[in-house]
């Protein structure tokens, strides 16, 4: 294979951090730890060949590194072939028709805004992702009719994520039943549950999760944790240019406050004096957008960051990295 | 009035995507869902000594400058077609299908004015054999076919291909049957002796086509003479050798964007030209000797699964190649 080039498949993408490299998968999902050295070896290797690339090591490096391309072909990370120019890069560009890609929306007992307005008003942005996060229980009906009045909708919103509160008085059978009602909401997670229950509708991405944790207010967010981690190609280009969690987000809080996230502290207005629209609008409201990974302390330098949500909400100041992540890229330790 | 119309059907995902980038450009579209055509629109063609006029809804069919043909709604699955099921002996069905072939021919002729995305003429005049001629005539290297009805010129066909050879269906890869018994209608390799066990003399003519070995397949979006091409290693997994859309969920293959050579771009181009096509996605094969060859085109054929892997964004493409025709 010495003179042939070995070329990784173009969903395959090194992330390069301080002590280490990740080889990220964007087709199938997953990733695995590359040794920087490696790393830079398959950075040329459009230009030359694997014998060029191993001419300047000693025989006993040069076994290893082929060792290494070896298990890279043999589990699908590259290939070998004669015409690397035929194979080229990914594009990395990232970009959306909508002005509004996604939101949440916080209520609880007390939040007296106008769900059914706000959603209107989003679909009017153009959002197609709606997180719902109820912390109190509410009955059935008010479930049905927010939903209905979604599907009623011009079809902007194509997916619903809802966090509800345990309800004794509704059965796993009712949540089934409305997810298959309505085919977008594709999750319900149930908080705040007696018990943990997990159903994965078969053939598709719509599930059903009770759990056991508490969620009483926004605070339960911003954790930052490997199995958070989404390898796929909308989440990684956004992040090479864009906030992993606020990019083109609108939120609004179980007061009626319009923010970039409920967790956060400023607000932008209120949904009782002034629009979505206009907020959205706003060249502060936006500033949080463009603040991607390689802006932030630590971050930067982590070699999983395009695949790990950030959190601005939880953070000491402006560039510091989420407060709830335990993990440290210059000893390779999470503590 | 909205200039551009879509033809294409209920839930089409692609035609959801391209639309949202029409209205980021602010142009105004109407899109139609054939299989709701009937049951969710108002049509009127009304032809007296000097005048005819098609409409839907409130618009004039020639009133439209730019037609994007994405999809044919699927006339079987419709309400009528499904009353009328099983009604002396499907005879009834049938003729309602008819009647409903011959009033689409009618709405197709009657956009005068308009530029096409898709010529459904063009689509409809376009078989396989019609391919592959063209394909040929443009320049393009093409699997050595046969198409008959009688065994020994089936036999004599697979031994004058000596290698391996495939059979595959004249019209469309179908799956049918009952939910237990299902039955798979696709490209499926054929043994060396095949028809020489073969009890009948004489069956529906098939297709045989030369086994190509790849090293990849191709998948390739056209549009307004631009290619955008993907590389499919299917040959890497024993279950999608003969046919990637044996589809490997745990596993998926290996899709990647492919820059192909000038000489294959430009017989493409003359290829698309001489079907009367301005978009389409077409299937090659990158044999493992170096051949590129053709199998097919499909005119309406999903562009989701180059974009998305591939990062071309093709629904912004085609949103503006729509706007481009309007002028």
């Amino acid at each position: 294979m010495g003179n042939k080039y070995i070329r990784l498949f173009a969903c395959c993408l090194i992330v390069k951090g301080n002590r280490r490299a990740t080889l990220v998968d964007l087709q199938r999902g997953d990733f695995i730890f590359l040794p920087l050295q490696i790393a830079e070896l398959l950075l040329q290797s459009n230009s030359v060949t694997v014998a060029q690339l191993t001419s300047a090591y000693s025989e006993e490096d040069a076994g290893e590194i082929s060792k290494y391309f070896d298990h890279l072909i043999k589990n699908e990370y590259a290939f070998y072939t004669d015409e690397p120019e035929s194979f080229p890069l990914l594009c990395l560009d990232w970009k959306t028709p909508n002005h509004i890609t996604n939101a949440i929306i916080d209520y609880d007992r007390n939040s007296f805004f106008n769900i059914r307005d706000v959603v209107n008003q989003l679909e009017q942005l153009g959002c197609a992702t709606i997180q719902f996060r109820f912390y109190d229980a509410f009955d059935f009906s008010f479930l049905m009719q927010t939903l209905t009045h979604v599907a009623d909708g011009i079809g902007k919103i194509r997916s619903i994520e809802l966090s509800l509160c345990y309800n004794p008085l509704i059965s796993k059978l009712q949540y089934l039943k409305l997810i298959n009602l309505f085919p977008r909401v594709i999750s319900v997670v149930i908080h705040s549950a007696p018990d943990g229950y997990d159903y994965k509708f078969p053939g598709s991405i719509h599930e059903l999760r009770y759990i056991q944790q508490k969620i009483t207010n926004e605070t339960h967010c911003g954790f930052i944790s490997p199995e958070y981690f989404r390898a796929n190609k909308y989440f990684f280009t956004e992040s090479l240019q864009f906030n992993s969690c606020l990019n083109r987000k609108i939120a609004v809080d179980k007061t009626g406050d319009i923010k970039n996230c409920p967790a956060m502290k400023h607000s932008f207005g209120s949904v009782f004096s002034t629009s979505l629209l206009e907020i959205s609008h706003q060249p502060d409201f936006q500033k949080v957008w463009s603040m991607n990974k390689d802006k932030i302390e630590v971050c930067k330098d982590c070699e999983f960051r395009y695949m790990c949500t950030d959190c601005r909400a939880f953070i000491p100041d402006e560039y510091s990295k989420p407060a709830k992540c335990k993990y440290d890229p210059y000893t390779m330790s999470w503590a | 009035m909205p200039m551009i119309l879509i033809l294409t059907a209920h839930g089409d995902h692609s035609t959801d995507q391209t639309i949202d980038w029409l209205n980021y450009y602010n142009v105004q579209y109407q899109r139609i869902n054939i299989d709701d055509l009937l049951a969710n629109h108002t049509v009127a063609y009304s032809i007296d000594h000097n005048h005819s006029e098609f409409t839907i809804d409130q618009h004039q069919t020639s009133d439209f400058k730019v037609v994007w043909f994405r999809k044919s709604g699927v006339f079987r699955s419709s309400d009528l077609m499904l009353q009328s099921k099983n009604i002396l002996s499907d005879q009834l069905s049938s003729f309602l299908s008819f009647e409903y072939t011959a009033f689409i021919q009618a709405l197709t002729i009657s956009f005068t004015k308009a530029k096409w995305l898709c010529n459904i003429e063009a689509v409809n005049s376009l078989d396989k054999t019609k391919q592959l001629i063209l394909a040929s005539k443009a320049g393009l290297d093409i699997p050595e076919s046969l198409i008959t009805n009688d065994r020994k010129q089936a036999i004599a066909f697979l031994q004058k291909l000596k290698g391996k050879s495939i059979i595959k269906p004249l019209a469309e890869s179908e799956i049918f049957g009952t939910p237990e018994n299902k039955y798979s209608i696709s490209p499926k390799l054929l043994s060396k002796d095949f028809f020489r066990y073969f009890k009948r003399k004489k069956f529906l003519p098939s297709l045989i086509q030369e086994y190509l070995e790849k090293d990849i397949e191709l998948r390739i979006f056209y549009l307004d003479s631009e290619c955008y091409a993907m590389a499919i290693f299917s040959q890497l997994d024993e279950q999608t050798k003969v046919d990637y859309r044996n589809y490997n969920f745990k596993k998926p293959n290996r899709f990647v964007p492919y820059n192909l050579p000038k000489t294959i771009l430009k017989s493409i181009q003359c290829f698309m030209e001489y079907a009367g096509l301005n978009t389409g996605s077409i299937d090659m094969i990158k044999t493992k000797s170096g051949r590129f060859v053709f199998l097919e085109v499909n005119p309406k054929g999903q562009y989701d699964m180059v974009s998305n892997p591939c990062n071309y964004f093709l629904e912004e493409k085609i949103a503006l190649s729509l706007i481009n025709k309007l002028n």
